[in-house]
């Protein structure tokens, strides 16, 4: 009878401990906040003068490892390079730095993230796509990191142009590149010989992208070309540039524009009334129609190539067609972040530096077929082992980043470009009455 | 009113004593946290917690003119509508079905539980994969019978439907185990009462099953609103909540409201919402319910 | 007399398809899952699809056991199902028995209270519930993957059903004996309720096993992670191996089923005794 009373004042001890606990809460979140203050106003003054004296002595005392978290979203066939390199960073590294890395699917680590964020439980290194760098910036959950590049940990100038401008928010670097992809026309051969058309040569130009899609939708009875809408890497917007338009410019919706309506209005009759393909794809649907030969042509990143290569498919790829306007692709990168839980700031600095180094970027580059995230490694002799990386790589300067700078980039994706596309592709709605209804949606989310 | 013996006390202090785990749990990790949405529902602020604002009723006014609310609702409604009584009719009439003992019957219990103990996650899955038109074998059978192959989790009219058919799919056996445990429990001797006055199949269905099989039918009803006003896992796998939000259902807009755009404050007034109208709509049909019960006892 | 009997025998035969047609559609797709978690990922997508194509191999799995430290994610989930289950048993099967068989004040309430939290959605008080056990200091422990889940509306509920279709008095005849309330319990109750408990055991470990996002959002740490969060990880971003996800599915629904089949005969029988009852 004894233990069982023990057991009954146990849990109510705890009962109370966690009431305790939850009006402390109270009082942390507000004193928190006006840490979170006082350490802007820090950060400010030290942008202002020069990133010198790191307040955070060196953590590594003799024989004690420093470690440090890194999560991601490499799930996937990525995973097993990212590992190998980690692990070979924590067994070289002379700093006796110990990175810990915790691989999860990207909507796990967003909801994880809202909850440890705001406790400081975060990890030290986050990866995460650059248009939402916007979203963890702007309430501080990200910290500026100016003083990487000043310093020369990591190379600036061997950043890709596109690829720079994106990892600042507000005139501030928030990241270092993790990784770097331009998209490219995969077309498939076999298909291409079949409908009668030369395998080795790729349409160059939107009317010859017409003719050849055309011609294999009447000869072959399979599907021409694509892109997918949603759940993907952006494709449409490959389109929407080449002919001179745009989605959101100098901070205004722009997605109704005359260019946009020619462009858009096009490639829907083309893929909805001359059946060049299914409409309304997502990404993992698109390239399993590709990989299953039943799609000759569609814009896809470097990540494809193994697998098609492995699934014994004949394909060629080459630089997205060109435009009336511009010839253009869109490029996409997952930036490196350190988070403001993060105690470990020279640990964290050492690891970008080594990811970003010349060796370390062309193991990364050849183990998971992405261009390198350098703009001088190109030349390099084992990227030859790999002949897809220099095509990939040509457009690294020359191409554009789909909806960057944003602090919602994900509601305006899902809540206005999608549906716009949705409704003209699968009922027929009025271009133009979709793309306005869909500007005033993307107006009203970033003002 | 007597006063309580001294051995009625103890046998309260004792009744409290055994609910009291359960309850302290509650309380603390359901009850408080439900008590913080609570209060959340009615500020704004970002996602480091930082700048709270108190919003008095904003979020609820916001809430009364988001047209991406009303067709959340609508569509959780039309969830709950059609596969409620369609996941209780299947698991209702199969169970009459395998009544009665044979291997056959045996079998096909097991068979259709599996599902059950299936994790949603992997069942969107294989569903996605074999109604793509592209490359799975559902689509691909119906081809055969002369359909055109159409990529339903991307029509706007056969998405919802899709989504449904999963969920019933899902859920139906395990409904069928607990109505076959509720037959099982209706004494013999009112069929052959039944018999003796020649009643046919369906008569006996309608006047002695479904009447003696009201309280557990009552619990498989409003366990199924319950878990159809929740669902989630397999819109946010298959369609994402779209082809144009027409299969976004109310707990799919909280996560993306809270995850996507990381307005927990917003994110907890539709919670608070969605919590009333479970509320209504499982005590009303239960009181419905219940009360039938009790005209017929 | 004629016509009746062959009505009887087309009945017969309608409810057979019909079974059977429900068995082929429920039984397909898992078929389909084991087949494909054999086969290599090129054979997968080809059009038009068949179920016995290409070659057959046990590539997928040896994938999963090269990629994933697997048998540290079976003992974390192993560990964790079976803690939560066997705690929340012991609780739910107290408060099912007191709110059936016993008289306390609020006890009306209480019931009203348990049974409300059926209706929240776990997204709802995630964020707080996160917070609460970070503060608490639990969090990455299994006490703190545990306590959260130690007790369960749906299993009081069920217990609670077992209990109340009991034969009123069976207490009277321990009470006489002098015994009190616990012994009681212990002694008379629970012996009777084996087969709801077997039942009610399969319920909360299968919900337990393939939860995805729970025990993920508890810990932070890889060490502790579950199965399910293990093979979500092959869910590429731009590249979905089928293969290896079939193969992996496979792998963690076999426990499971393994553990219906072997208890199924207890486990519809203890569903029949509770009658689950409102």
């Amino acid at each position: 009878m004894k233990k069982r009373l023990l057991a009954w004042l146990l849990t109510g001890v705890m009962a109370v401990s966690v009431l305790a606990g939850c009006g402390n809460s109270g009082n942390e979140g507000a004193a928190s906040e006006v840490t979170e203050e006082s350490s802007e106003a820090a950060s400010a003054e030290e942008e202002s003068g020069e990133a010198t004296a790191e307040p955070e002595a060196a953590p590594t005392t003799d024989g004690e490892k420093t470690v440090i978290t890194f999560w991601n979203g490499f799930t996937g066939s990525d995973k097993e390079t990212l590992e190998a390199l980690v692990q070979e960073y924590n067994e070289t590294n002379d700093k006796n730095i110990q990175v810990e890395m915790n691989i999860m699917p990207w909507d796990s680590l967003y909801q994880k993230l809202a909850t440890v964020l705001p406790v400081g439980e975060g990890p030290d290194i986050l990866a995460m796509a650059t248009e939402r760098i916007g979203t963890y910036a702007e309430p501080g959950a990200f910290v500026p990191v100016d003083d990487i590049y000043s310093q020369g940990i990591v190379d600036e100038s061997a950043v890709p142009e596109t690829l720079k401008e994106n990892l600042k928010y507000n005139g501030q670097y928030y990241g270092v590149p993790m990784n770097f992809a331009t998209l490219l026309l995969y077309y498939n051969k076999t298909i291409f010989e079949e409908a009668g058309l030369d395998p080795e040569k790729a349409p160059e130009t939107w009317d010859e992208l017409e003719q050849y899609a055309q011609q294999i939708v009447d000869k072959t009875g399979k599907y021409g070309f694509d892109m997918a809408v949603k759940d993907t890497t952006p494709m449409w917007c490959i389109m929407l540039w080449g002919n001179g338009g745009d989605i959101i410019k100098d901070g205004k919706a722009v997605f109704n524009s005359p260019e946009n309506v020619e462009t858009i209005t096009r490639w829907a009759e083309n893929i909805r009334d001359n059946k060049f393909g299914p409409e309304v794809l997502t990404g993992g649907e698109i390239d399993k129609l590709f990989e299953s030969q039943k799609l000759a042509m569609y814009f896809c990143g470097p990540w494809a190539t193994n697998g098609f290569t492995n699934a014994g498919i004949d394909y060629g790829v080459a630089q997205a067609p060109m435009g009336p306007k511009e010839q253009v692709t869109q490029a996409n990168a997952v930036g490196m972040y350190m988070t403001s839980s993060s105690k470990n700031k020279e640990a964290v600095y050492d690891f970008f530096g080594w990811w970003n180094s010349k060796d370390t970027q062309v193991k990364w580059s050849l183990g998971t077929g992405f261009p390198p995230a350098r703009t001088d490694i190109a030349d390099d002799e084992r990227m030859k082992e790999n002949p897809y990386i220099a095509e990939f790589s040509k457009p690294a300067n020359a191409s554009k980043m789909y909806l960057q700078q944003l602090t919602n980039f994900a509601e305006v994706d899902t809540q206005a470009i999608v549906p716009a596309f949705e409704k003209i592709l699968l009922e027929n709605a009025d271009v133009q009455d979709a793309l306005d209804e869909a500007n005033a949606v993307i107006e009203s989310l970033i003002q | 009113m007597k006063a309580k013996s001294a051995m009625e006390k103890k046998r309260e202090r004792a009744g409290l004593l055994f609910v009291m785990p359960s309850m302290i749990i509650f309380t603390i990790f359901v009850f408080i946290p439900l008590a913080i949405a609570f209060v959340f529902s009615f500020l704004k602020f970002d996602m480091m917690f930082n700048h709270i604002e108190f919003q008095k009723f904003g979020n609820y006014m916001k809430l009364v003119q988001d047209g991406r609310f009303w067709n959340a609702l609508l569509n959780t409604i039309v969830y709950t509508v059609f596969s409620v009584p369609l996941l209780i009719g299947l698991a209702l009439v199969v169970a009459v079905m395998i009544k009665k003992k044979g291997w056959f019957s045996g079998f096909c219990k097991s068979v259709y539980f599996i599902p059950a103990i299936c994790s949603m996650t992997i069942v969107s899955i294989l569903w996605s994969f074999l109604v793509n038109p592209d490359i799975g074998m559902f689509s691909y059978w119906f081809s055969l019978l002369g359909f055109e192959p159409i990529n339903v989790l991307n029509s706007p009219k056969w998405a919802m439907p899709t989504v449904i058919l999963v969920g019933v799919w899902k859920n139906f056996g395990f409904n069928m185990v607990i109505l076959l445990a509720g037959l099982n429990g209706i004494d013999e001797s009112y069929y052959e009462a039944a018999d003796m006055d020649g009643a046919k199949g369906w008569q006996k269905f309608c006047s002695i099953t479904v009447p003696m099989l009201m309280p557990t039918l009552s619990f498989t009803i409003v366990n199924a609103i319950i878990g159809s006003f929740q669902v989630f896992d397999q819109v946010y796998i298959m369609t994402k909540g779209g082809p144009l939000f027409k299969t976004q259902t109310l707990v799919q807009l909280i996560y993306s409201t809270a995850f996507d755009s990381f307005n927990m404050g917003y994110a907890s007034t539709i919670a608070v919402a969605l919590f009333a109208i479970t509320f209504i709509a499982s005590t009303f049909t239960f009181k419905r319910m219940t009360k039938g019960e009790e005209d017929l006892g | 007399m004629k016509a009746e009997y062959s009505g009887k025998n087309i009945w017969k035969a309608v409810r057979a398809i019909i079974l059977g047609f429900l068995a082929f559609i429920v039984l397909y797709p898992f078929i389909w899952m084991l087949v494909t978690s054999f086969k290599a990922e090129a054979d997968i997508v080809s059009y038009p699809p068949r179920l016995f194509s290409g070659s057959f191999g046990f590539e997928s799995y040896i994938g999963i056991w090269d990629r994933i430290p697997f048998l540290k994610y079976y003992k974390n989930t192993i560990i964790f199902s079976t803690s939560v289950t066997l705690v929340s048993l012991l609780f739910d099967t107290m408060a099912g028995y007191a709110f059936a068989r016993m008289k306390f004040p609020g006890k009306n309430i209480m019931f009203l209270l348990v049974m409300g939290t059926m209706m929240i959605p776990f997204q709802v008080i995630m964020v707080p519930l996160f917070v609460e056990v970070y503060k608490i200091g639990l969090i990455n422990t299994y006490v703190g993957m545990l306590l959260p889940r130690a007790t369960n509306a749906f299993g009081i509920f069920m217990m609670r059903s077992f209990f109340v279709s009991l034969p009123k008095g069976l207490e009277e005849a321990g009470r006489i004996d002098g015994a009190g309330e616990f012994r009681i319990f212990g002694r008379i109750m629970v012996p009777l309720c084996k087969p709801a408990i077997v039942s009610l055991f399969i319920f909360h470990f299968m919900y337990q096993w393939n939860d995805l996002l729970y025990p993920l959002l508890l810990t932070t740490d890889e060490s502790r992670k579950t199965l399910p969060a293990g093979l979500a990880t092959f869910m590429g971003t731009h590249v979905v191996e089928y293969g290896v996800i079939m193969a992996g599915a496979c792998l963690s629904l076999l426990p499971i089923l393994i553990a219906y089949l072997i208890a199924q005969k207890q486990f519809v029988q203890g569903i029949a005794m509770t009658g689950m009852k409102g």
